[in-house]
């Protein structure tokens, strides 16, 4: 998915011929009046997987925001699957097929179970009801801890109850803001375990992380400095720029 | 007396737990504690007392009347203040202002309407007659006052945790944004939320008339801070602990006021303050919300 690397005023152009599942254009956003991107270009495609690498304050969970719609556009455009969504709110985005995984991932008040229904809330109740056995079956051990509340597991624990949340709505697109966060090495790595199943199927996955751990899992990757994208491309590629493989990860 | 004091704790506290669970809610959905919850409370007592001296029906009917009007007052009073709260870059102060100006239309209101004295319902809600519970003499709005407020409370906790809106509403309570990420609409999601908070007061205001001795259009604040009291003991944003601190605050009042009466105002709060020292979350309330 090769993509124009500036374009002028890609807004003003025609939707793409290939329709991708979720396409920033020249995106810009900020808080307040201090501006965190700039000019973000990104699109993700049909049961493609794309990790988005960058430094703690890059601007990663401020993309996620924006192309959820929890944050305004400054300058831009959002698209999902050929659509201009920038003026749609958060749960109307969601409701057309993207399912998103908080750095929490969890309500920690609620139940296990009343979490994954609600990561199929949208599907309304026969269908959680389906999925909810679905999950139970896969995910034995949250068949468990149905009555637990989720704040109550451990880290690892409660990111495997926000995948399964996610995966509950039957999504075409998981987005995932640092799933790594707060998580012991030997708990990313059952994590990263749990998104091998996930990659077997045909979601999409959008993850922002700055552990590379993660790039095992995806076919590109795009690399935000300062608010600005560094990189798009895939993996490989990434794996093969020195100064990239100097920043993340670390002199071999 | 310990019995009494025990027997009317509990009847009066259910009812102040009932009284209370509107205000939790909307500090749930809200973030703010709405100060004219007690005036609400004012405009269903002042129903009660019109449908009876007036009409002559029994001032409980006012609670059919008072739910459908509020639910819908209060869904479109959410659907009005909530864009420009969503604008401002300090919503909680905003919405604690306007909560404010409210509260005093609606008691201005409810002056140029009734007249400053109160009003006084001379007939109770079942009769003139004195209820005996083993073997103690209670007025028999203490019970009416009870059997009001419990299946009022269980139906909005089986709403809370047995329906999909519900879910969806405890959800939002714990992160506004997390519910919208998890494809709820929030804002239809509150607005009914609050319609149900007004309805809730309305509802007590049917039976404070009663339990307060009479109404007046400045009973307001004095209902929103007994209302208040009441959630922070529980757990503020937990609509089960309004009902524990209801019992609380019942009890505590009810004790002093058979052994000192002259103390009845005051220990309640000193309870609070105990609460407020010992476990501040309140009774109920879990920390790991604000973690």
């Amino acid at each position: 998915m090769a993509e124009p690397s500036s374009p002028a005023h890609p807004q003003d152009g025609p939707p793409p011929a290939s329709e991708a599942l979720l396409e920033l254009r020249a995106v810009a956003a900020g808080y307040g009046s201090m501006q965190v991107l700039w000019d973000i270009n990104l699109s993700v495609g049909a049961g493609e997987r794309v990790v988005i690498l960058g430094a703690n304050g890059a601007g990663k969970s401020t993309l996620l925001r924006v192309a959820l719609g929890l944050l305004p556009l400054m300058h831009g455009t959002v698209w999902l699957r050929g659509e201009d969504v920038s003026g749609l709110r958060t749960d109307r985005r969601v409701a057309r097929g993207i399912g998103f995984m908080t750095e929490v991932g969890v309500f920690p008040e609620l139940s296990v179970r009343e979490n994954l229904l609600l990561g199929a809330y949208r599907l309304g109740r026969r269908q959680a009801q389906n999925n909810l056995e679905r999950t139970y079956d896969g995910f034995p051990l949250l068949a468990k801890f149905r009555s637990r509340p989720a704040g109550s597991l451990s880290g690892g624990q409660r990111k495997l109850v926000g995948v399964a949340k996610v995966l509950m709505g039957d999504p075409s697109l998981i987005v995932m803001d640092e799933p790594s966060s707060g998580l012991s090495p030997v708990a990313v790595q059952e994590v990263v375990e749990v998104l091998r199943q996930v990659q077997r199927s045909e979601v999409a996955l959008l993850i922002a992380e700055q552990n590379t751990v993660f790039l095992d899992l995806a076919q590109r990757a795009v690399v935000i400095e300062g608010g600005r994208r560094r990189f798009d491309g895939t993996v490989v590629e990434l794996r093969d720029d020195a100064a990239l493989k100097r920043a993340y990860f670390g002199i071999e | 007396m310990v019995l009494y004091a025990l027997i009317a704790g509990v009847l009066i506290g259910l009812f102040y737990g009932f009284a209370a669970l509107g205000l939790s809610l909307a500090f749930g959905v809200l973030r703010v504690v709405n100060i004219a919850h007690g005036d609400v409370i004012v405009l269903g007592s002042y129903l009660a007392y019109e449908l009876s001296t007036q009409a002559h029906i029994n001032p409980l009917f006012a609670i059919p009347i008072a739910v459908p009007l509020a639910v819908a007052l209060g869904m479109a009073f959410y659907r009005f203040v909530a864009p420009s709260l969503g604008r401002s870059s300090d919503p909680e102060m905003v919405s604690l202002i306007l909560f404010f100006g409210v509260s005093q239309v609606i008691e201005a209101l409810a002056t140029i309407g009734f007249s400053v004295n109160q009003d006084t319902l001379l007939t109770g809600p079942i009769g003139n007659g004195a209820v005996r519970i083993l073997g103690q003499s209670f007025p028999n709005y203490y019970p009416a006052a009870a059997a009001v407020a419990v299946p009022g409370a269980l139906l909005v906790m089986f709403y809370l945790y047995r329906s999909r809106l519900g879910l969806a509403t405890r959800a939002l309570m714990s992160s506004r944004a997390d519910a919208m990420l998890s494809g709820i609409d929030v804002d239809r999601t509150s607005a009914l939320s609050f319609g149900i908070a007004l309805a809730l007061a309305a509802s007590a205001g049917a039976l404070s008339v009663y339990v307060n001795g009479g109404v007046a259009p400045t009973d307001g604040p004095g209902l929103t801070t007994t209302a208040f009291a009441v959630v922070v003991i529980g757990g503020l944003g937990n609509p089960g602990g309004a009902l524990v601190g209801g019992l609380v605050f019942g009890l505590a009042e009810q004790f002093a006021q058979s052994y000192e009466p002259n103390w009845a105002g005051l220990v309640p709060y000193v309870l609070l303050l105990a609460v407020m020292l010992v476990k501040p979350e309140g009774l109920l309330g879990r920390r790991v919300r604000y973690a």
